[in-house]
């Protein structure tokens, strides 16, 4: 117990547990309605799957900004190819599309060697491109309801609930294990923290960031993909964003930018503090035009206490 | 049978117009501490690198444990048993001791179908190392980043040792170490006799050297220039035979020390 | 022989340059320099009724856009226009600073121009000299949107509590503009209208929307200026259980805003009526040169607000513009 007060999560758990207290408090116990609470975890569980991938990938030592166009890309193809194939075809297809994005992704970085945030700001940038094209600013809509598309993020029994959080169960379970009890999860960890003592004990490092790669975009492409079957509906705009807020998640989590350093628990923590910040700010009756200050300064306060923790663990 | 750990002849190698090694000889025996000592650019390196697989040379055999061999990667050198500890005694800083120390070599057992880290044994054998070592201070959980330079130096030593090494080349290992921290690692290194591993000790701070090995064998500019056992020379003549040249004889005596 | 040749040379080329002069024989050549390009479907608008207006006046039309929305590029294009000394120029005023230049060059050398679409919101004498501009207007926009909400709850002998406006892109100068004809008209009658930025990604405007409504019991209206955040809106009405209780208006003739209208999910929207944005500026440079007289200094054409008793009508255009199998694609709701 005392050493888990010294680890980063409690900061994060800590950070999350005042905010949620404050926000019951001043929505008059709206906050925590069934119905909202549902609401965050579905929300929840669509960026959680991107904020697990851009977590693995940022202790490995890099960074991808394209995950909010791999998102909404993802979302949208899935949608157009559904109007044609069965939409578990159409899941399977977009997959590959991400697993092709990630693979560009990290090719370049490895074998070209310009730095992930370029490669990846380009991606970004292109693929959005491509989103508009396709939308030319109209939305487009699944046609009907397939079981599928039901078992992706459709409401569980007749309750406000999702099997997406379900998904995002497994996820975690899956990849807390890969990162705490794999030899992998060293692998990346040493990556991130030195790369060259990493290659030389025998680590191969180029193939640890480019699963990496490959890891982030297809997980945020399952996000985009949720998200398009909880709506059924997507817009050109799908996505926009998150690739800040998931790394914001991963940052308030106890991950670290420069890599080396993080932990998957602590930054799902993040990210239910982020997903809870805008509902709950609107509960609580912040000005409707402009909470987004409001959640600014909770953001870097959450972030500040935490980089005092790590730092107390991390020894420099 | 030569009966001796290591064996290169002739070795040649260039970079360009640059010729590194010009035909270099070199040996090490078994349970040897060898000082492979050059000025910047004398090839030391080069000839390590050559041995241990990063480069292939451009002639030249090379022998280890009685075999002819022709590494292609430090890991295949590794798999023989030649362990490399680089220069700036490196460490993965935000890892925890016990994970740098088995990183690229964990040991897993098996749950269902998978393969996951051995963790009670990654502490129980990285804390035997540390007290080994002498800083049992530290838990083998708490990150690399405590451990001093000298600390970090040792646990490296200490882990070619942990990994049955035959062989150990150390690329200058007491660069910028305090006082205390080289004497740490130089009584460290003088504990790899008791185990039988070679050791070959590159560097350009004589006095070092010569605490420990048991030969010297001085490298110019690609060629060898020297090999002395201990007991044949001394640090001054060494510094003589590098800053002045083989031929000179001894000039004043008021050379630097 | 050789004057066999020679005749049919002869009765070759009259034939032929009578052909090419009956086909010259465009009166007028006009160039439409927009910023709406081929990546925005809505320039079918313009396209259509442009090519409608050349089967009846004896004018010819150049419609030129950047591929991609950029004010350098439909400045350069506007450049290229007025080198080609045109008889008229139609322009979007998308950025009175960077066009003022080259237009007001043109209107010196004689080249009447109409706005477009977008006009110039400067006073005189900042203001360019255009002919006309012919258009729709964002505060009447809102204006209008809410007389026709007043009279609807006026109908069902129901009254407005709260008004919800929510805008996607806050500080575009057009949402604003909406939002604040929507609450000056609904401050006459002394019912609140509160303003929330939506955002423009789907399930943060479902959050916003969400939230919104459930910190505010009372709202009867919820209007959403711009189009996409539509059906993200109207799933935080249903999974509130509000759609009784909560009207939703929108923006823009989509597909998706008719189809929503006439499936009830939606109460109404409004349109700019976008073809006659191609057609009347074509027509009044047409008169002006023709005639010289003078077009009003400012045609609006919208807002025209569709409800449920219009709805049909505008499926068929939409239908026309697009083709059918484009509208059903667009129009799609997951209900």
């Amino acid at each position: 117990m005392h050493r888990f007060i010294k680890r980063p999560e409690a900061g994060a758990l800590f950070s999350f547990i005042v905010v949620v207290a404050v926000f019951t408090v001043l929505s008059g116990g709206k906050f925590l309605r069934v119905g909202n609470i549902a609401s965050i975890l579905a929300m929840l569980a669509e960026r959680g799957l991107a904020v697990i991938g851009i977590t693995l990938l940022m202790i490995s030592g890099e960074i991808d900004l394209s995950i909010s166009s791999v998102y909404g890309s993802s979302a949208l193809f899935f949608v157009v190819l559904s109007e044609q194939l069965p939409p578990l075809t159409a899941f399977l297809l977009v997959v590959l599309f991400a697993a092709m994005v990630g693979l560009l992704n990290g090719t370049v970085t490895t074998k070209f060697e310009v730095p992930s945030i370029i490669v990846t700001l380009g991606t970004m940038f292109f693929l959005r491109g491509v989103i508009y094209f396709t939308t030319k600013g109209f939305t487009r809509s699944f046609r009907s309801q397939d079981y599928f598309i039901h078992l992706l993020s459709g409401r569980i029994g007749g309750s406000d609930f999702r099997f997406s959080i379900f998904w995002l169960i497994v996820a975690t379970l899956l990849f807390f294990t890969l990162l705490e009890h794999h030899p992998y999860g060293n692998h990346v960890l040493a990556t991130g923290s030195n790369r060259e003592v990493a290659r030389v004990m025998g680590v191969k490092v180029d193939r640890v960031r480019m699963i990496n790669f490959l890891i982030c975009s297809i997980m945020a492409s399952l996000g985009g993909m949720l998200s398009a079957a909880r709506f059924g509906t997507v817009a050109a705009t799908h996505g926009e964003g998150i690739e800040l807020e998931t790394i914001a998640s991963a940052v308030i989590g106890g991950t670290l930018l420069s890599g080396g350093y993080g932990s998957i628990q602590g930054s799902l923590i993040g990210a239910l503090l982020v997903s809870s910040l805008r509902s709950g700010l609107l509960l609580s009756g912040a000005p409707a035009y402009w909470y987004i200050a409001f959640m600014g300064v909770i953001l870097v306060v959450a972030a500040v206490i935490n980089m005092g923790l790590v730092r107390k663990v991390l020894v420099r | 049978m030569t009966g001796r750990l290591v064996e290169m002849r002739g070795i040649r190698k260039s970079f360009g117009h640059v010729e590194a090694l010009r035909g270099v000889d070199f040996d090490v025996g078994y349970g040897e501490i060898v000082g492979l000592i050059g000025d910047n650019g004398a090839g030391k390196s080069t000839l390590v690198k050559v041995l241990t697989g990063v480069y292939p040379p451009d002639e030249g055999e090379i022998f280890f444990d009685g075999k002819r061999v022709s590494f292609s990667s430090p890991a295949d050198a590794r798999a023989e048993g030649i362990e490399t500890v680089y220069q700036g005694y490196g460490v993965a800083e935000l890892l925890n001791i016990a994970r740098n120390f088995f990183l690229g070599r964990e040991p897993v057992k098996k749950f269902c179908v998978f393969k996951l880290l051995d963790h009670q044994k990654m502490f129980r054998e990285c804390s035997r190392i540390l007290s080994e070592i002498g800083i049992s201070v530290r838990s083998p959980l708490e990150p690399t980043g405590v451990l001093s330079g000298g600390e970090r130096q040792a646990i490296n030593i200490g882990r070619a040792m942990y990994f049955k090494a035959k062989l150990i080349i150390l690329d200058e290992p007491t660069n910028a170490l305090s006082v205390k921290e080289t004497e740490h690692v130089l009584q460290f290194i003088e504990r790899t006799r008791q185990t039988g591993t070679s050791v070959i000790f590159i560097t350009h701070n004589i006095y070092h050297v010569c605490r420990v090995a048991d030969r010297f064998v001085l490298l110019e500019r690609g060629k060898k220039i020297g090999d002395y056992r201990k007991d044949e020379v001394t640090p001054e003549d060494i510094i003589r035979i590098l800053t002045v040249g083989k031929s000179e004889k001894s000039r004043t005596q008021d050379e630097e020390c | 022989m050789r004057r066999a040749l020679l005749l049919v040379v002869v009765l070759g080329l009259t034939v032929g340059l009578s052909i090419a002069a009956m086909a010259g024989e465009a009166k007028y050549t006009f160039y439409f320099v927009s910023h709406i390009g081929p990546a925005d479907p809505n320039m079918l608008w313009l396209t259509k009724s442009i090519d409608a207006i050349k089967k009846v006046l004896p004018v010819e039309v150049i419609y030129s856009a950047p591929e991609v929305f950029s004010i350098e590029k439909q400045r350069e294009l506007l450049e290229a226009a007025i080198a080609a000394k045109p008889d008229g120029l139609i322009v979007p005023i998308t950025d009175p600073v960077a066009l003022e230049e080259p237009l007001r060059r043109a209107i010196a050398q004689g080249i009447p121009v109409v706005a477009s679409n977008i006009e110039d919101p400067r006073p005189e004498p900042e203001k360019i000299p255009y002919l006309t501009y012919v258009g729709g207007d964002e505060y009447q926009t809102g204006w209008k949107m809410a007389e026709y909400v007043l009279g609807y709850f006026a109908e069902q002998n129901k009254q407005i509590r709260k008004v919800v406006v929510g805008i996607g892109h806050v500080g575009h100068v057009g949402a604003e503009r909406r939002a604040q004809g929507m609450m000056d008209r609904m401050a006459q009658e002394n019912i609140p209208v509160l303003k929330v930025a939506l955002t423009e990604e789907p399930s943060k405007i479902y959050e916003v929307a969400r939230s919104t409504l459930e910190a505010n019991p009372d709202v009867d209206v919820f209007w959403v200026v711009t189009m996409l955040a539509t059906p993200f809106v109207r799933k935080a009405i249903v999974d509130l259980g509000l759609q009784n209780q909560v009207a939703l208006a929108t923006v823009d003739e989509s597909p998706m805003a008719i189809e929503g209208i006439l499936k009830g999910y939606v109460i109404a929207t409004h349109s700019q009526q976008f073809y006659l944005q191609g057609w009347l500026p074509v027509m009044w440079l047409y008169i002006y040169k023709e005639y010289g007289y003078v077009p009003p200094s400012r045609e609006l054409v919208g807002p025209v607000i569709i409800d449920r008793s219009t709805a049909e009508g505008w499926k068929k255009r939409l239908i026309d513009i697009f083709g059918e199998e484009q509208y059903y694609k667009l129009a799609g709701w997951e209900e």
